[in-house]
């Protein structure tokens, strides 16, 4: 009988050594992924506290199918599809339910202050523009805008070859520049 | 803004400027919390149920290991004794022991039946602790057909394939006590029919 609870006792610790690395390492992921998760979020939203809480969701669900995930080194692609994924739905969910934003169009809201850096007219414009764009082109867009993502890196975030991401680029921005001509 | 160039370079911008609150990460860790309580708390109350019941199984299995396998317990002094002598009626019917060792918490009382209406009360009889134990264990084993009463208690079929009678009980009397002493020091106790003396 002692056999039998010592077994479990040694079980139930290793269980435990297991789960604390499984969390340390999700720690560094999101201590890695969080802001690109958000910015991906408010490309779609444009407004924080609705980008924070999609971006939220998404790590919470990451959180919960972590340890199924084979291939750690996915987790900020899988991350980046799933996050945009909740904010095209929450958006969806908020045209649907806001007549003021139907009424608005596409933009959501006023200009923030963090505009300032563009002015609030043009930076309608171009947020209009890309909500315009279909959403594969919409994403290479933003992530390729993203500071430091270069093709390979907006390529594996995608899951696409690098021919593939220049090519829907190119798509992109000849459509935004027909839009803000 | 039509050229291309700058309208990656504001795109850039935009979003350079969108940074998350410093309470995001913080909230992250809230929500992931809250989401694992649940079944943090599962596991603990699960590990908690099975280190109590590998523990009370194992000081089980350490009584049962102790403890002699027949014996029966005798009085420790004359005194007690006499108290058992005089709480046990002259006849004693196996239904009355029975009761007795069922509950053991109240085996010091009279306990009282209520058959059809008419109650009915039983004898009140002292029973050591194994003979108890091992009277439990008999009722549970014949209720789930793991002990057999005619193997139990030996023959009861003649050769014939008769029933036999059942055997009588025989109660053998203690020996009488000699009377003690006359001592002023000893406090003489009445013993009643409601077994109070014992306690």
């Amino acid at each position: 009988m002692h056999d039998v609870a010592e077994r479990l006792a040694g079980r139930l610790l290793s269980a435990e050594g297991a789960r604390d690395d499984l969390s340390r390492e999700f720690e560094a992921r999101l201590a890695d992924s969080s802001t690109l998760a958000f910015r991906v979020a408010y490309s779609v939203l444009r407004q924080k506290q609705d980008a924070e809480d999609v971006a939220q969701d998404a790590f919470v669900r990451a959180h919960r199918r972590f340890s199924q995930l084979r291939d750690r080194e996915r987790f900020r692609a899988w991350l980046v599809r799933m996050t945009f994924r909740l904010a095209l739905d929450r958006r969806r969910s908020d045209l649907r339910r806001s007549a003021r934003e139907l009424v608005a169009g596409p933009i959501a809201g006023p200009p923030t202050p963090d505009d300032t850096a563009v002015s609030a007219e043009r930076a309608a414009r171009l947020w209009a523009a890309i909500d315009a764009l279909p959403e594969k082109l919409r994403l290479v867009t933003v992530l390729a805008a993203m500071e430091g993502e270069r093709i390979s890196d907006v390529a594996r975030l995608v899951g696409a070859p690098e021919g593939t991401i220049k090519s829907r680029l190119f798509d992109a921005r000849r459509i935004l520049a027909e839009k803000l001509r | 803004m039509t050229n291309p160039d700058d309208i990656q370079h504001d795109l850039e911008a935009l979003l350079a400027a969108a940074d998350p609150s410093p309470a995001f990460v913080r909230g992250i860790h809230e929500a992931i919390a809250a989401e694992a309580a649940p079944w943090r708390r599962r596991l603990v109350r699960g590990a908690w149920v099975v280190g109590t019941t590998t523990f009370a199984s194992a000081i089980v299995a350490g009584v049962f290991a102790v403890r002699p396998p027949t014996g029966r317990v005798q009085p420790a002094s004359s005194a007690a004794a006499a108290s058992a002598t005089s709480a046990v009626p002259p006849s004693v019917s196996p239904a009355d022991v029975v009761v007795a060792s069922l509950h053991p918490a109240s085996s010091r009382h009279q306990r009282t039946h209520t058959a059809g209406g008419a109650k009915t009360v039983s004898t009140e009889v002292l029973v050591p602790d194994d003979e108890r134990l091992a009277l439990i264990h008999l009722l549970q084993g014949l209720k789930e057909d793991r002990a057999s009463v005619p193997t139990t208690l030996g023959p009861t079929f003649d050769a014939d394939g008769k029933l036999l009678p059942p055997e009588p009980v025989v109660i053998v009397p203690l020996p009488e006590l000699a009377p003690p002493e006359s001592d002023s020091s000893i406090r003489t106790v009445k013993t009643g029919t409601s077994g109070g003396a014992h306690r």
